[in-house]
């Protein structure tokens, strides 16, 4: 286990990604969400972006946030997340869904980051999951439509709702509460909106900081040289803006997954390869991939241009957030 | 698409609107578990609001281009309609009650919903629409349509609805559901349920139990007016295939929602409306339109040739569409493989 958490601190995350320092607390973190312990700790601003890769997809206005804070006792880790909501769903039935929020973390070794929605296959996550109607699970995922949940697996969560604010306090015994860096992501519902299953918000990967040394290794490593106005011109004329929607192409085709958050929501060097690669990390929706002989290929082409010219298209999907 | 289909007729021209097919389903699937709501059968007076209220508006199905095209959640007070609570205690313990009221014979409480209802199946039973001496309606039974191309099946994100390929009956899986209720919206017979105990989608399973066992569906096999035929698609030695591909007397519901489905109609016919001066027209009383807007365009040739084939039989001809249709042997109504040997 060990070895594959070392390797995660060299991921390059995106300059979106924000490190959430993990306070060491005496005796265990509170498990409720309410508590000073809690409150009087600086929180960790998390930008949460509307899931827009893969049918069901969200309206696009609404962006929002959520307050993390991360606390380690003994033995158990626990993360606080606190949002916006100005009126409490928590009752499921008809037609009726309820608020929820989840965190995700990867299960495989190796240096690539699952892909952010829930992870792509071979790379799976980890996802505690908190609804207001009092349940809570954990469960793995491999890519959209793979959640399933891992019984025997505890996990517990607590909500409050108060002045218009949800608080709530996750805590997951499998989750690695190690010294080294963890990649983790959020994402957050509102029931009262219909919001369930991919009609969500979710952030880009962060990193849990434990407190070891040089956690920004990854992010210095990344180029960031590129023009991102030329990027904007290189996307119309090499053929992006066929397929990808994004600010400022007028066609705004649903071929590919939307690209107008594709700077706040993915790493670097997720956006480097699905440009340089496609078929390394599929998107797994419909009609995004060919299939065969249970490979998948992605049915964009490689950027085939010049490094520079790939530079520029990076530095523009990078200001897409 | 499954390697074969089962597929249901119905004889509108035969259903008498006695529930008995609801019951059947009912008291087998649905009257416990949070499923006291829904009705995987149910047979509403057409014109009407149907059941759920509003179905044929509710979105859902596919568009021209072969794209899911959105559908709405029914509502479950006002458009299922919220099972009654009657008032037991209150309207059959009277010694209670009945003294303390000035007027007690007045004040005496008869057995009622504790909630004043809004909606119900069969709401609007047997209204119809038309002025008399045209008023006209006729039943329309209906259960899932285990479509071939299921817009369920499409919406749902996990793959959790699959559609067998012994017999082609759509399931949604329990252990993959996850209660998105996608499917719910995307129906657009507004088929699949969601149950609220359960926290899952569920439908008619189209007594797949029963089927596995040689026997027809409940529904079908409690049928009084013996209206319902059942039997593989490519089976030519069973009535569907008869009524359906070889007569074409039977038509699917709302082709145009693009799923497919797999349960056909007989429309039905009807007597002639009345004038102002009350001589018959000779016009039927139900406008072809109604029935096209549900059958699709076909409806009109197929109510000709009924006619014809009826008018056959009354002059003591031969007519193999009218015996189908009149089903003298009920079991003759059924082709269904007998159940597998278990090894």
């Amino acid at each position: 286990m060990k070895s594959w958490l070392a390797s995660l601190l060299f991921l390059p995350l995106a300059a979106a990604a924000v490190d959430i320092p993990v306070k060491l607390v005496g005796g265990e973190p509170s498990d409720d969400p309410l508590a000073a312990a809690w409150l009087s700790q600086a929180p960790v601003v998390v930008t949460l972006y509307p899931q827009i890769s893969v049918p069901p997809a969200m309206n696009k206005a609404g962006k929002s946030r959520v307050k993390v804070r991360a606390q380690r006792g003994a033995t158990t880790l626990a993360l606080h997340l606190e949002w916006t909501a100005p009126r409490p769903t928590t009752e499921r039935g008809v037609g009726k869904f309820v608020d929820a929020a989840a965190m995700q973390w990867p299960l495989s070794p190796g240096d690539e980051l699952p892909y952010v929605g829930m992870g792509h296959r071979g790379a799976p996550v980890a996802v505690c999951f908190w609804r207001a109607d009092g349940t809570v699970e954990l469960l793995s995922a491999e890519g959209f439509g793979t959640l399933t949940a891992q019984p025997g697996t505890a996990a517990r969560a607590r909500g409050a709702w108060n002045d218009g604010r949800w608080r709530v306090v996750l805590s997951c015994p499998a989750m690695p509460s190690s010294p080294e860096a963890l990649p983790v992501g959020f994402a957050v519902w509102n029931g009262e909106g219909g919001e369930r299953d991919g009609l969500k918000r979710l952030s880009a990967w962060q990193r849990l900081r434990f407190g070891g040394a040089d956690e920004h290794a990854g992010l210095r490593n990344m180029n960031h040289s590129g023009n991102a106005a030329r990027g904007k011109r290189l996307m119309q004329t090499e053929g992006c803006a066929g397929c990808h929607n994004y600010p400022g192409n007028p066609a705004k085709p649903t071929i590919g997954p939307d690209l107008s958050y594709a700077g706040g929501m993915h790493s670097a060097g997720y956006l480097a390869d699905s440009l340089g690669d496609p078929s390394k990390i599929v998107v797994p929706g419909k009609g995004y991939f060919v299939e065969e002989d249970g490979r998948r290929t992605s049915i964009m082409p490689p950027f085939a241009g010049s490094e520079a010219e790939r530079d520029d298209i990076l530095a523009f999907l990078r200001s897409l957030r | 698409m499954s390697k074969r289909q089962l597929a249901m007729v119905m004889d509108l021209n035969k259903c008498i609107g006695c529930q008995t097919c609801t019951s059947a389903c009912k008291t087998q699937w649905t009257n416990r578990n949070g499923r006291d709501y829904m009705y995987w059968n149910n047979v509403e007076t057409h014109p009407g609001s149907g059941y759920p209220r509003k179905w044929q508006e509710s979105g859902g199905g596919f568009d021209a281009e072969g794209r899911l095209r959105p559908g709405r959640i029914p509502d479950l007070a006002h458009d299922y309609g919220i099972p009654f609570e009657l008032n037991y205690e209150q309207a059959l313990n009277l010694q209670d009650t009945a003294a303390d009221t000035e007027a007690p014979h007045l004040a005496l409480p008869h057995l009622a919903p504790l909630t004043p209802p809004t909606f119900g199946p069969n709401w609007d039973e047997d209204v119809g629409a038309g002025d008399y001496p045209n008023s006209f309606f006729f039943y329309l039974p209906r259960i899932c349509n285990h479509c071939s191309n299921p817009a369920c099946l499409a919406a749902c994100p996990r793959g959790a609805i699959y559609k067998r390929d012994e017999d082609g009956i759509v399931l949604v899986d329990q252990e993959r559901c996850r209660g998105y209720q996608h499917c719910v919206a995307a129906c657009p017979y507004k088929k699949a349920y969601f149950n609220p105990l359960f926290k899952r989608s569920e439908k008619c399973i189209l007594c797949f139990p029963r089927i596995e066992q040689g026997l027809p569906p409940a529904c079908a096999r409690q049928c009084a007016g013996r209206i319902r035929f059942v039997s593989y698609l490519d089976d030519e030695a069973g009535p569907v295939y008869k009524l359906v591909k070889r007569w074409q007397v039977a038509l699917p519901l709302h082709p145009e929602f693009g799923t497919q489905p797999n349960v056909y109609y007989v429309p039905p016919l009807s007597p002639a409306g009345y004038d102002a001066e009350g001589r018959p027209t000779g016009e039927r009383r139900i406008p072809d339109a109604t029935l096209v807007e549900l059958f699709g365009p076909r409806v009109p040739e197929v109510l000709k040739l009924l006619e014809a084939e009826r008018e056959k039989k009354k002059r003591g001809e031969a007519s193999e569409l009218m015996d189908l249709l009149i089903a003298y042997r009920h079991e003759e109504m059924f082709r269904i493989d007998p159940p597998k040997v278990k090894k």
